[in-house]
């Protein structure tokens, strides 16, 4: 399912006292891969995902998910099957949990979509396992768990609605090292079990390492929408003036490119980037201060 | 949310900003109070001209208030039908079975809705002149004498401005878990009203509990910052008595002494 965004206008506020946040979007999320959205605090990311699944409605232009489309004037009632259709992951997801047991909060999103008990309890149980939730504990009380524990109950809330398309605002953050990359294991699973993923991020690092596709936002307008080899192609120049870091291996390789070296493709790791330079470095020019 | 007016700061520069918020305060109560004994036109068009005064004094625009006035409007047709219908007397304006409508019952109604707007009115300018913290802090000084009666006056100060400092917050907070259920299928607007009734328990439940964890955050964040009592602490903002509020003060005494004469009149 694609979901395009045309000549999309948002503004907080009515009447006089209006915020425009996003300025003439035009925007395809492509189906079955991960798009990333960068971008400075305050320059709409939040607000650009909220569209997608009609949390907030165009001032003007469209959203299109799949075969519905969302306007300003697209009422509340009708809104259900977008909903199901693209899932929510908000920031600190786990503060979003209400029910006595960890099992019965996970079926709310099924239920709230027309699921049977037996059916909801189903997908439920297949999307915590898939988070890697502990059996044991499913019939616990979700506020005993520990952080790390209730994002993944929180993750698998959204998960068990199995919608085609999920979204992720900072999943990551707040988790230990050891959470953040299962989390980032998880967004591969689903993308490569089908899924559109879309990840709203601020760790220049995880969007190389899982993006298919970047969006940079700036000040409430797209700045860049690719492929992320072409993003990450582009010179240092350009990602200044955006204010975003570039990842580590990335910035060194440029470095590296600025000094003469020449490489046959954007290095995705430190691995690869070794095994580049390793044939163009003259061992025998190194060490030449050597005293014998 | 955002568009409740009632209980909300607006910044602007009219000369009520400026008097201290002890002041104001004072002459709201003074301004509540009398309008209770207003018992004809004539004292409440003098209490209304002075509202009136108190309004574009405020230096924002009308629309402002009408939107303040707007959310309550259900309330007010309410006690309008009640005046209408229970007040009895004579004589009978028209009669549907046992329902009558009476000149005293049209009169009280009308009564009642000028009372009414003229309150809200006047509280809401309070509101949107003075900044919470500013009510506080002048309820925490107006409230002095009773530390005699060893009323903990500046404890029950520090709980208002932190309730009020949290407002926004929760309505932030609100805003966000009700996204993210209506992520997950949330409907508050379709289903009986048991259903509706139901249906909020996904948005307050974690409300509740984040408030909670706040409020345990703040409490060990002032611990370790040697929070122990809030008697005796100096103020960031001192509250300072100038001479607008000796200029209010008189108003307010001609309104006072006004009302009186045109309700005994």
């Amino acid at each position: 399912m694609v979901i395009n965004i045309e000549g999309l206008d948002f503004a907080y506020g009515a009447g006089k006292q209006t915020v425009p946040v996003l300025k003439d979007i035009n925007l395809t999320i492509e189906s079955g891969k991960i798009t990333a959205i960068i971008g400075q605090t305050g320059s709409g990311k939040s607000t650009l995902v909220q569209q997608l699944n009609a949390l907030l409605k165009p001032t003007a232009g469209q959203v299109v998910v799949g075969e519905q489309v969302v306007t300003s004037q697209t009422k509340e009632k009708d809104l259900a099957p977008i909903r199901a259709k693209v899932g929510m992951v908000f920031q600190f997801p786990e503060s979003q949990l209400f029910a006595p047991t960890v099992l019965e909060d996970v079926m709310y999103g099924p239920l709230n979509f027309g699921a049977s008990q037996k059916e909801a309890k189903e997908a439920a149980e297949k999307a915590l396992s898939a988070v890697g939730f502990d059996q044991k504990l499913y019939e616990q009380s979700p506020f005993n768990l520990s952080g790390g524990q209730m994002r993944r109950v929180a993750l698998a809330g959204v998960l068990a609605m199995n919608p085609e398309t999920m979204v992720f605002d900072e999943p990551a953050a707040g988790l230990d090292p050891a959470g953040q990359a299962e989390l980032l294991q998880l967004l591969k699973d689903l993308r490569d079990s089908g899924k559109t993923i879309v990840l709203i991020s601020h760790q220049m690092e995880q969007v190389l390492a899982l993006a298919d596709q970047v969006v940079v936002m700036k000040d409430g307008q797209v700045a860049a929408a690719e492929a992320v080899d072409t993003l990450f192609s582009r010179p240092k120049a350009w990602f200044e003036e955006q204010h975003l870091d570039l990842p580590e291996t990335i910035a060194f390789q440029k470095e590296m490119e600025a000094a003469g070296f020449t490489f046959d493709h954007l290095a995705k790791t430190g691995a690869d980037l070794a095994a580049q330079l390793k044939g163009q470095l003259d061992l025998s020019k190194l060490g030449g201060d050597h005293h014998e | 949310m955002n568009n409740l007016v009632i209980g909300q700061f607006v910044p602007g520069d009219g000369l009520l900003y400026r008097l201290d918020p002890r002041t104001k305060i004072l002459m709201t109560i003074v301004y509540v109070f009398m309008l209770v004994f207003a018992n004809g036109w004539t004292t409440y068009l003098w209490s209304a001209a002075f509202l009136l005064l108190a309004l574009i004094l405020t230096k924002q625009g009308l629309g402002l208030y009408w939107r303040g006035i707007k959310p309550i409007l259900w309330l007010i047709l309410f006690t309008v039908v009640l005046q209408l219908l229970f007040s009895g007397g004579t004589p009978v304006l028209f009669a549907l079975g046992p329902v009558k409508v009476t000149a005293p019952g049209l009169m009280n109604a009308i009564y009642v809705v000028v009372r009414f707007v003229l309150i809200v009115l006047m509280s809401t300018i309070l509101t949107i002149t003075t900044p919470p913290t500013a009510i506080a802090s002048a309820i925490e000084s107006l409230l002095k004498p009773l530390k005699v009666l060893r009323v903990p006056v500046a404890e029950l100060a520090l709980m208002l401005s932190i309730a009020l400092r949290f407002v926004p917050l929760l309505m932030g907070e609100t805003d966000k878990i009700m996204k993210a259920q209506k992520s997950r299928g949330m409907s508050l607007s379709t289903g009986s009203l048991v259903k509706r009734a139901k249906a909020v328990i996904p948005l307050l439940v974690p409300l509740f509990v984040g408030a909670l964890q706040r409020a345990l955050d703040l409490a060990n964040a002032m611990e370790v910052r040697g929070f122990e009592s809030a008697e005796g602490r100096t103020r960031y903002r001192e509250l300072a008595y100038g001479r607008d509020d000796t200029l209010a003060f008189f108003a307010t005494l001609l309104f006072f002494l006004g009302f009186i004469w045109l309700s005994i009149l």
